[in-house]
């Protein structure tokens, strides 16, 4: 496994909606969804961090931008997502699961960031969804996302975090 | 880029933040556009008379875009551009800018007025037949509405900004079934 304890951290600069959050998963060689961001040149984090504004704000998938695969004819990857940026050929993309943290509000929906990868071929690498996905079906790693809302809800409301 | 805590938005740190966030929000309207009626960059391209290489710079890195470009590029797509300036009561920009999608699906609700006076809760416009001929009357009250949308309240609230801000946006926005009278004492 890793290079530390894993984390999960909300997007810093992007607020949690009554529908939707992001954040980045880190802590594993696996996980280089944060790096990959972090690594972007400022107009391309611009773009991504727009993109999420967008996603959490309610828009639906914008093809060039942001999307999931919910009506993929393999189920196992309806619950991926990927923001995109691109730049001359290359395609930047972070790919993520989506997962619904509060039982009693299912359309509260939390994309976990995963990994990083530069796309050049038009059809996304099937392993790398695959790979985004099994993350989110982790115990461990769905109660980091419950922490870190939590967290984010007692700074809100100006509790001791 | 600054760095920020959660709680700030990504834009708060600088106006280049906050420029990049508006261009960006515009130039994903025109993807929508493009997406919806399969519009290929290289068709974008040749309705502007720009070389793809142009258009994709634009669409994928939209930075700080000129009026005249923003017109143009909605133009060919058959879509028009306004430029809104709000108040939101968030004058520390803590929850970043409203989304232009956000003012589309407003407008589009509202049944895409084209005049304040088709705004459902504007100041109402009375009309009285003179011969064959309906003669729109505004009152005075009415046409110092109208001439006026955001006026600066007559009297001192004691609430907190959010709540004046709340209080005008009653009026301008039109929501309000108090009367306007009521509003500014």
């Amino acid at each position: 496994m890793g290079e530390g304890p894993l984390e999960f951290h909300l997007v810093a600069g992007i607020r949690v909606t009554a529908i939707r959050a992001v954040g980045f998963l880190k802590g594993d060689k696996g996980l280089t969804a944060w790096a990959g961001f972090e690594s972007l040149k400022p107009n391309r984090r611009r773009l991504i961090l727009d993109s999420m504004d967008a996603w959490v704000g309610g828009s639906i998938d914008i093809g060039k931008r942001f999307h999931g695969w919910h009506s993929d004819s393999d189920p196992r990857v309806r619950e991926c997502f990927v923001f995109k940026a691109r730049e001359g050929n290359v395609g930047h993309r972070l790919y993520g699961f989506l997962y619904h943290p509060v039982l009693k509000n299912p359309a509260f929906v939390v994309c976990g960031l995963v990994s990083y990868a530069i796309k050049t071929a038009r059809e996304s690498d099937r392993a790398e969804l695959l790979h985004a996905v099994a993350w989110g079906k982790r115990a461990y790693v769905v109660n980091l996302i419950s922490e870190a809302l939590a967290r984010n809800e007692k700074h809100k409301t100006g509790g001791v975090g | 880029m600054s760095v920020m805590s959660e709680l700030s938005h990504w834009t708060q740190g600088g106006i280049d933040d906050f420029v990049y966030s508006i261009s960006a929000g515009y130039t994903a309207q025109l993807e929508v556009k493009m997406e919806k009626e399969e519009v290929s960059q290289t068709e974008l391209a040749k309705r502007l008379k720009k070389t793809t290489g142009r258009v994709s710079q634009v669409l994928n890195d939209p930075g700080n875009l000129g009026l005249k470009v923003i017109v143009e590029y909605a133009k060919a797509l058959g879509m028009k551009v306004s430029i809104v300036a709000y108040d939101d009561g968030d004058p520390g920009n803590n929850r970043g800018p409203i989304r232009p999608e956000v003012f589309v699906k407003c407008w589009e609700k509202a049944k895409c007025p084209t005049a304040l006076y088709e705004v459902e809760g504007a100041p109402k416009v009375a009309t009285k037949t003179k011969g064959s001929t309906n003669v729109t009357v505004l009152t005075p009250a009415q046409t110092e509405a109208i001439g006026t949308p955001t006026p600066q309240p007559s009297v001192t609230f004691g609430g907190s900004q959010r709540e004046r801000m709340n209080t005008e946006q009653i009026f301008t926005t039109g929501n309000s079934h108090e009367e306007p009278i009521e509003i500014y004492g």
